[in-house]
Order: C-alpha cells, then structure tokens, then sequence
C-alpha cells in the first residue's frame, strides 16, 4: 500500500507543474503590461521600470517561470493588485467560506441522491423509481444559479423563512440552507443515478439470493448485504463531485453573496486582478487534484486489486 | 414436411449495428421524448425569425417590465423588449454556440485520440499527460480564466473550449482504438499496404463511432450549461445579443417584482439540457455493444 501511495504521489506532482505552466502561460498572453497593471495607470516610467525588475519581469520567459514557481513553492501568490493584500492571505480567508459551503452542499447530496437512489432501485419500476430518476435528471440539467433564484424566491422572498444571502456570521446556520441545496442539486441527482444503478447490479448477485434464501429479512438483506458494495461506485465519485462543487461554487456564491474562494475569483475578473485570479485557479486545481487523490487511495484501500495493477 | 433452412439464411435481413440501435432507440420513450425536444428547438432555432412575435431588439421604454399577458407571452424586460422573441433568439446563440463548441472538442478530440492510441510510446504518453493536466482543472474555471486574461466574447469562449474540451473525448477515442488495432481487420489492411491516415480513418474510426456519438450529444447539454453560466457573469455572449443566461442575470434585479423575468429563460436551459441528456442516455443504451450479443 505504501508502495502505491508513494507512486500515486509521485504521478501527482508533474501534473501539479503542468497546472502551473497553463495558468502562468495564460498570465503571460494576458492583454496589457503587466508591471502597469500592478502599477496602475497613473504610475510614471520609472515606477513601472522598478515593479518589472522586483517582479522579475524583465527577464526571459523561461526564468520567469522557474521564479513563479518558486514563490509558489513558499505559498507567495503575490499581492493583489487592487488591495495590496497578499493573495494566499486573501484565499485563505476565503476557502474557509467555500469550504464550508461544500461539505453542507456535499451532506446534503449524499443523503439526498443516496437515498433516492437505494430506495429507487428496490423499488425499481414503482412510480417512485421513474419520478425519482425523472427529478434526478432534471437536477442534472438546470442550472445552479437558476436553482439558487427558485429557492430564494420561495424560501427568502415568499415565505421569509432564510435569509436572502450573507454569510454564518450575520445569520448563523440559516445562511448556509440555501446555497448548500443549491450547490447540492446536481450531485444529489448523480448520486442518486448512480447509487441506483450500482444497487441494482449488486442485488442481482448470488450471494444477495443466498442470503434471501437464507430466510433473511429484506432490511437485512438491503442494509446488511447489499448496500456496502453497492457504495463502492459511489466513493469514486465522490471524488469527481469535488470538482462539481467548486465549479458550482463560483456561480452559487455569486447568487448568494457568500464571501468564498469563487465570489473572489469572479470579482479578480471584473478588477482586472491578476495575481489573484491566478492564485484562486492554481488554489481550486490543487484542491481539485487533492481530492482525486485521496479518492485513489480509499479506492485502493476498498479494493486490494488496483493496488497491484 | 421439409424446411428449407438456407432459403431462411438467405432471405434474412442484414442487422446493421445502426439499424439494431435505431429500432432499440424508437421503442425507449425517455429518448424519443429528448429526440423530440431536441429537434423542436432546433426547429426553433433555424426559424427564430418567423416565429418571434416582435424583434429581439425592439425597445420600447413606455412599456418596461410589464407582466405576461396575451400580447407578450412571458412579459418584457426592463427595456421593454418582448422577453418571449428574445428567449427565441436566445435558442439560436445558444444552440449555434454548443454544436460548434461540440464539433471543435470532438473533432480535436478525435484526432488526438486515434493518434495517441495508434502510435502509443511517446506521443501518447505525451498527449495522455496533457489529458490528465487538462482534467485538473475544473472546465468551467478553466474557461473562465481563458476568457477573463484574453477578454470575453464568442471567438475567445471557442478558443478556451478548444483547449480544453477535447481531453475527455480523446481518452475515450484512445481507448477504442487501443482495442481495435490488434484486430484481424486493420493487421489485414496493414498487410495489404493501407496508409496509416486510411487504416485511422476508414477502419478505425468508424468502428470507433459509438462511444463518440454519445459523448458529443451528451456533451452539447454541457456547452449549452457553460455559455449560458458564462453569459450569466457577464463572460459569454455580450448585450444586447440574447443569451438564456445573461436574461437570467438580467432578470435577478426585478426579481422581487417580475419573478418570471429569471425564471423563463432558465426553464427553458432546463428543458433543452434535459431533452440532449435524455437523448445521449438513449443512445448510450441503444449503442451499447454488449446488447449485440
């Protein structure tokens, strides 16, 4: 095992490098001057001059790689060019909000998808199966935000329930209701798709039959024997969902005010910041890289199998 | 009585693998249901302009968010623009960008994919580590960070899924081709002296066909959900063309007053992505090749 972590690790770092290539690629062919940009307009010739030394942007392209990565290496994203924060600072304060904002969104998609998902498959063909994989679907296709405008509608304007927006320190667990169903919605719909379909793979198996002939209650049969394996699907997945969620993040935490890592990077976009916008995607790519990995080892550690591919 | 068994071979028709799915695909009523969909809105979207009761671009101050009536359908915006004539347009720039977002991401997809597969060593580990930093990112961001360091509009929302959506069609393609090319069929075209491009292309691929037709229908219920959730930052289509997306940003500030404003064109993202999803999930069965057997 240790073996197999050590190799999964080691496969992670040069696509960690290859993120970062990209991502100071895109800096470089971004419209405009740089050591302006951080300047700003109204700085003069030699201002300009001394930023571009300090930045190292005066040196060639490949040098100025190797130094990005560097500052990366110490967690130095630089500062931003509007606040003059430093961005790990800026992204650390926010990745807190959007971290949180995941793991409810992520609770509710498992309970909700895995549910309806078991509930579906052994009652497959009932009206529940078809309306449940019907909503399940729909979940898929509409959009976090438009979802996001539906439940403040209903829950914040109508019927007054949740706050309209904001953040745990004003309204405390209130405030993240709302954006956590939003964000949710499209895994629990994948979730559900998934878990009944693996679930209905895993009770057509003879060692479900046996424990039925056994005499064996059908909750037993269910819980006991057949959910655990039926699951396994689902850990992979999980992984996979990380990536939906930071996606969704970005446009539900616009529709909610809710000060995570995504509202920054929409607002990096409008201000022209750089340093952050860059900070935030390198940020979401290794988390996103994390999560796949992690996935990987539990994957490992489930089947002894992938272990000794 | 004698039974003319060979007459029987004989007279049986030949099952194409097109025709297998076909007739599979028209008794699965999910799928033709998101058949239906899908060619109702690109009926739409080809005959926008006869259909739509007023122009998409007809302001009209004096009669701004007026609520859903018999003359405007869906009501109108804060410009007084019909916002029913616009959703209709609306299905137009977005159907137009997501077939060519698909036929881009497929197409550069395909071709790195049947080289990767065929040539394997190094070209393909080279493009298959590409694949795997291209996964890295989540497509969304990815195109986002494109589209905010080069500046927004439709030419560079192509080229940022040019960059990136190709990696999920190219592993698939690899992995096609990977079990095609020890077959008995492109060994004898080699044997023969077929070029490479024609063993890719004339044997190969075809064989290959499956797995890509449900990707690209499954795929272009995405590209409708990427432009749209770019135009409703303000990265995707700019005003005062008819994005579903932008319409629902638009609408997010009357929504206390005029709810439907974002809700319509929402409804119909809704519908579309549902009827493509439906679709590809239709055709994912109906071309599943264990069902051959």
């Amino acid at each position: 095992m240790i073996r197999y972590i050590i190799r999964r690790l080691l496969q992670a770092i040069p696509v960690f490098i290859g993120v970062t290539l990209i991502t100071f690629i895109l800096f470089f062919i971004a419209p405009g001057d740089p050591a302006r940009l951080i300047a700003g307009q109204r700085a003069d010739a030699e201002t300009i001059a001394r930023i571009r030394a300090l930045w190292g942007l005066d040196k060639p392209l490949p040098v100025q790689y190797f130094l990005f990565l560097g500052r990366l290496l110490k967690l130095d994203f630089g500062r931003s060019f509007k606040t003059n924060i430093p961005v790990i600072q800026s992204i650390g304060e926010r990745l807190q909000a959007t971290a949180i904002l995941a793991l409810f969104a992520f609770i509710i998609s498992v309970l909700l998808g895995v549910t309806a998902g078991i509930i579906s498959a052994v009652k497959q063909y009932s009206i529940f199966d078809y309306s449940a994989m019907v909503i399940a679907l729909l979940g898929v296709s509409a959009p976090v935000y438009w979802i996001g405008i539906i439940l403040l509608l209903v829950f914040g304007f109508k019927l007054g329930w949740l706050p309209l927006g904001g953040y745990i320190t004003e309204y405390g667990i209130k405030a993240v209701i709302l954006p956590a169903i939003a964000l949710g919605t499209r895994p629990a719909a994948y979730f559900a798709r998934l878990a009944r379909s693996s679930m209905l793979e895993v009770i057509r198996q003879e060692y479900i039959i046996t424990a039925r002939a056994k005499g064996l209650s059908e909750s037993k049969v269910i819980f006991k024997h057949a959910l655990r394996n039926a699951l396994i699907p689902v850990v992979t997945y999980a992984g996979m969902v990380v990536g939906d969620l930071l996606t969704g993040a970005v446009l539900t935490e616009t529709i909610f005010a809710w000060p995570g890592i995504g509202r920054l990077v929409v607002q990096a976009i409008f201000d022209r910041d750089l340093p952050v916008l860059q900070g935030g995607v390198i940020v979401i790519a290794l988390i996103y890289i994390l999560a796949n990995l992690l996935v990987d080892l539990s994957y490992a550690l489930i089947d002894p199998r992938i272990r000794y591919e | 009585m004698a039974i003319d068994i060979g007459a029987s071979f004989q007279t049986r028709k030949p099952r194409s693998l097109w025709r297998v799915a076909w007739k599979r695909l028209s008794k699965n009523k999910l799928a033709l249901l998101g058949l239906g969909i899908v060619i109702f809105f690109v009926l739409v979207a080809i005959f926008a302009p006869y259909i739509t009761p007023y122009p998409w671009n007809e302001v009209d101050l004096s009669r701004a968010l007026q609520p859903p009536s018999w003359k405007h359908l869906l009501g109108t915006d804060e410009f007084g623009r019909d916002i029913f004539s616009r959703i209709i347009y609306g299905t137009r720039v977005s159907l137009q960008f997501a077939f060519f977002a698909q036929l881009i991401s497929i197409s550069i997809g395909t071709l790195l994919g049947l080289i990767a597969g065929f040539y394997g060593g190094w070209i393909d580990d080279l493009i298959m580590r590409v694949v795997e930093i291209l996964f890295a990112f989540p497509f969304l961001l990815f195109v986002i960070a494109v589209v905010s360091t080069l500046g927004t509009g439709i030419q560079n929302l192509y080229l940022a899924v040019a960059l990136i959506g190709w990696a999920g069609v190219s592993r698939i393609v690899r992995g096609q081709v990977l079990s095609l090319r020890e077959r008995d069929f492109v060994v004898g075209a080699h044997a023969i002296g077929a070029s490479i491009w024609r063993i890719l292309f004339r044997h190969i691929l075809p064989n290959a066909l499956s797995p890509i037709i449900i990707e690209a229908t499954l795929g272009v219920g995405g590209m409708i959900m990427l432009e749209a959730g770019l135009s409703f930052l303000g990265l995707g289509v700019q005003a005062p063309t008819p994005s579903w997306g932008s319409m629902v940003q638009a609408g997010l500030a009357y929504m206390r007053s005029c709810w439907w404003y974002p809700i319509a064109p929402g409804i119909v993202i809704m519908i579309v992505v549902f009827g493509f999803n439906l679709l590809g999930d239709g055709l994912r069965d109906a071309l599943d090749p264990r069902l051959y057997i």
